[in-house]
């Protein structure tokens, strides 16, 4: 992860988006190709790689617990739906830079935003489902007390610019792939319940909304135009980075502006729009792709054949 | 005279680049002149043939801050024989809010004979030292010198307490034992 | 077995609150706020005054109500953090403090995640107005101080105007002042007289409340902070949370715009203010 950037190589970049070509050949809307594989770490309920080629590789996981339910001492929300607990990490291994409490910085502002896209629950009570779409109230095991925390940990492997929208990549990825073990309730009289977990590898239930899950998209502004999907020498010429959470239904789910410079307003509107179209095209491409990988994936298991996947780092 | 009237915050437009030449606590961007800070406005014709001077004086100075070539004073703080480390309190006659780290290295004490320079025998911990910022030095400090005849040591307490009077451009004499105590001493002004 | 101990029950089981019936007296509808007296697009009366801290180089003190926040900038002074190599220009360093008795919740003495988030979204909303390269070496620190909150987004938008006000107040060199404001979308019920003209219209649109406290909070859909530089039409920074139209947020964007413009003629009063007493003592 370069940190300083020489005026020469920030005027060829500069220079190049303005004339809509950059260092690697791509135009200013073009995304990088990226590699997604679900279902690598056997220990999780779901899991998922996203490899944007030229370096970014993330992994994503989501482990289902049990745990109590949180209620708001002050208007008693909650008490009857489950949690989404987010965190990033980026591994000391994918950079010097990591080491030690370099990271801190980023994870925390990786983990802030992610939780503000991912697990705000403070849409009205009508509505259960948080602005990620999940159906919170379906991840209740016994109202007032026990429900399935769903906790989402992204691990940075290797950076190649572009996190934030590879970790929700991975996320939404990740969350397809989740299986929660289904529960039987009891019912044992004056108010006493008692829940058994179902230990039947075949039957398990979904988490329920993911289709509705959001995926971001980071727009840069250098100079007077904006790119998506930039590399870490474009990211270091950045002067404004605007973060779009959209939705397969177009709908923005979250906006977070970075970096230190400033966007005009009509700059900004313009930039929303933008980012909400790429990010259903994209989505779209991702279904795709999630959705042939699980058919060739019954495909091997109904035939008897192993399924092989690529594994870590794989390019 | 200067009214309330006069007075501006930042960011407020000022004047079109062709009516005046930009001063002190401005800024120019896109051929308009805007305030960049919260004073009043004051207008100044230097010659005939030039735009007037258009600067806002500050209402709220803000703390001095080194740079390049402006005259400070400090304190010495330690001594080592590579260089002297000192606390800058004053630049350019404004006094700091906060202290600023600066280093006397060996070699700018003074403009000759400077491989016989010892940092010992030029400044000790205490001293009062006007000096000349030459370069804003690394990531901790700025690098002063003293390398001409106005520079250098101007207060000091000698060995057993009494202030100290320059005699010469290297030696000082404290006025209680009498005793010559070697700095380099700053040309008293 | 510990007889010192009390030994409790083997099972515990979390006690049932049960909430006054009247605790969510206040329901969303259209033109109808938690204060009556405000308009959709109203914004609570701003209370700014600079200079309240002696020790400070500035310091300004916000009011909107419920909400309270205090603000001192100190620098620019010499960079304390030690690791941060040589840089050509200034550091802008902000630290954000909820009181512990500001919010419903206790807060702790030491620095949550959420503060830390915080600050750094302040220092971004204020560094494009500050002429960093005016102060090498250099670094300004700016601390704030949060009192009373009344509703996260309102308290971060506060804190951004009243540190901008700070820093002028400092008499740092600043491209323009930045003025924040916050806007609320709220699901709206059926208006009472709307529902004795049409059945249901329940897939109505959510309303826009400008500067939604605590209690309209809690009902909204989503929010979002814009931080604006008035005089140079630039936009420092934007967070939004919650899911909306793309036609909402660029209503809101539009509406946030006009407030900062509000906003930023308090902040020009209190700053000219401040020259009126000083000339006057």
């Amino acid at each position: 992860m370069p940190s300083l950037i020489s005026p020469a190589e920030r005027d060829f970049i500069l220079k190049g988006i303005e004339c809509n070509i950059r260092a690697d050949g791509r135009q200013r809307p073009d995304f990088r190709e990226v590699i997604l594989e679900t279902g690598v770490v056997s220990q999780t309920s779901g899991s998922a790689r996203v490899r944007i080629a030229g370096g970014t590789d993330i992994l994503v996981s989501v482990k289902a617990e049990i745990g109590p339910v949180q209620v708001d001492p002050e208007t008693g929300d909650g008490a009857d739906k489950g949690q989404i607990i987010c965190s990033v990490e980026c591994a000391p291994s994918a950079s010097q830079q990591f080491e030690g409490r370099g990271a801190d910085d980023l994870n925390n502002e990786l983990t802030q935003m992610m939780t503000r896209i991912l697990s705000n629950t403070s849409a009205t009570s009508s509505s259960a489902s948080s602005a990620a779409g999940i159906n919170l109230s379906k991840l209740c095991i016994i109202p007032g007390q026990q429900c399935w925390i769903l906790y989402v940990d992204a691990l940075v492997l290797d950076y190649g610019g572009n996190l934030m929208d590879a970790i929700f990549m991975g996320t939404r990825a990740a969350i397809f792939d989740t299986r929660i073990p289904k529960t039987e309730v009891q019912d044992l009289g004056d108010g006493q319940f008692e829940f058994e977990v179902l230990d039947d590898a075949e039957d398990t239930d979904i988490v329920d909304g993911r289709e509705d899950m959001p995926i971001c998209i980071t727009l840069n502004k250098i100079g007077a135009r904006h790119i998506v999907d930039a590399s870490p020498l474009e990211e270091l010429c950045t002067e404004a980075k605007l973060v779009v959470a959209v939705n397969r239904s177009g709908e923005l789910c979250g906006l977070q502006k970075g970096q230190d410079g400033g966007i005009e307003p009509s700059l900004l509107l313009e930039m929303i729009q933008f980012g909400k179209t790429i990010g259903q095209s994209l989505i779209k491409q991702l279904d795709a792709m999630i959705k042939a990988e699980a058919d060739s994936d019954l495909g091997k298991r109904q035939r008897g054949e192993p399924i092989h996947k690529l594994g870590f780092f794989a390019q | 005279m200067t009214s309330v009237a006069d007075a501006v915050v930042p960011g407020q437009r000022l004047g079109h680049v062709q009516e005046y030449a930009p001063g002190a606590g401005t800024y120019l961007h896109q051929d308009f002149l805007y305030a960049s800070v919260v004073g009043l406005k004051q207008i100044s014709q230097s010659s005939s043939n030039e735009l007037p001077t258009l600067s806002v004086q500050r209402e709220n100075s803000q703390s001095a801050i080194p740079e390049i070539d402006a005259i400070v004073t400090c304190k010495v703080v330690r001594v080592n024989p590579r260089f002297a480390s000192v606390s800058i309190m004053v630049v350019d006659g404004k006094p700091c809010t906060d202290d600023f780290q600066g280093i006397i290295r060996v070699q700018d004490v003074r403009a000759t004979e400077k491989d016989k320079v010892k940092i010992y025998n030029s400044f000790r911990p205490g001293d009062i030292v006007r000096a000349q910022v030459i370069s804003l030095g690394d990531a901790r400090s700025y690098y002063l010198s003293t390398a001409a005849n106005e520079y250098g040591v101007i207060f000091g307490t000698s060995v057993a307490g009494g202030s100290l009077i320059p005699i010469s451009w290297q030696e000082m004499q404290c006025t209680k034992t009498k005793i010559i105590e070697l700095r380099k001493c700053a040309k008293p002004m | 077995m510990d007889r010192k101990r009390v030994a409790g029950p083997e099972l515990s089981v979390a006690p049932l609150v049960e909430y006054p019936v009247d605790r969510k007296c206040w329901i969303p509808q259209k033109d109808h706020r938690h204060d009556a007296s405000r308009q959709p697009e109203d914004m609570r009366p701003i209370y700014l005054k600079t200079g309240l801290i002696n020790q400070a180089n500035g310091s300004a003190y916000i009011e909107l109500e419920k909400t309270k926040i205090a603000c001192g900038v100190y620098g620019p002074r010499s960079v304390k953090r030690v690791g941060q190599g040589f840089s050509g220009h200034g550091v802008l360093n902000c630290e954000i403090k909820f009181a512990t008795f500001s919010c419903a919740k206790r807060r702790t003495n030491v620095r949550d995640p959420q503060e830390k988030n915080l600050s750094l979204i302040i220092s971004q909303a204020l560094t494009p107005a500050v002429r960093l390269d005016l102060l090498p070496k250099s670094a300004i620190d700016v601390y704030i101080t949060v009192l009373e909150s009344d509703g996260i987004s309102s308290c971060l938008s506060a804190a951004i105007t009243a540190a901008s006000a700070a820093l002028a107040h400092a008499g740092i060199e600043m491209l323009d002042l930045v003025a924040a404001c916050s806007a609320s979308y709220i699901p709206t019920g059926p208006s009472i007289t709307a529902t004795e003209s049409a059945g249901s219209i329940a897939s109505s649109p959510p309303q826009i409340f400008m500067d939604a406290d605590l209690e309209e909070e809690k009902h909204e859909q989503g929010s979002i902070v814009l931080a604006y530089m008035p005089s140079r039409n630039e936009v420092t920074h934007v967070l939004q949370s919650g899911k909306a139209e793309g036609a909402i947020i660029s209503q809101s964007v539009e509406h946030c715009v006009e407030a900062c413009n509000k906003i930023y003629a308090v902040m020009h009063h209190a700053l000219l203010e401040s020259i009126t007493e000083n000339k006057s003592v």
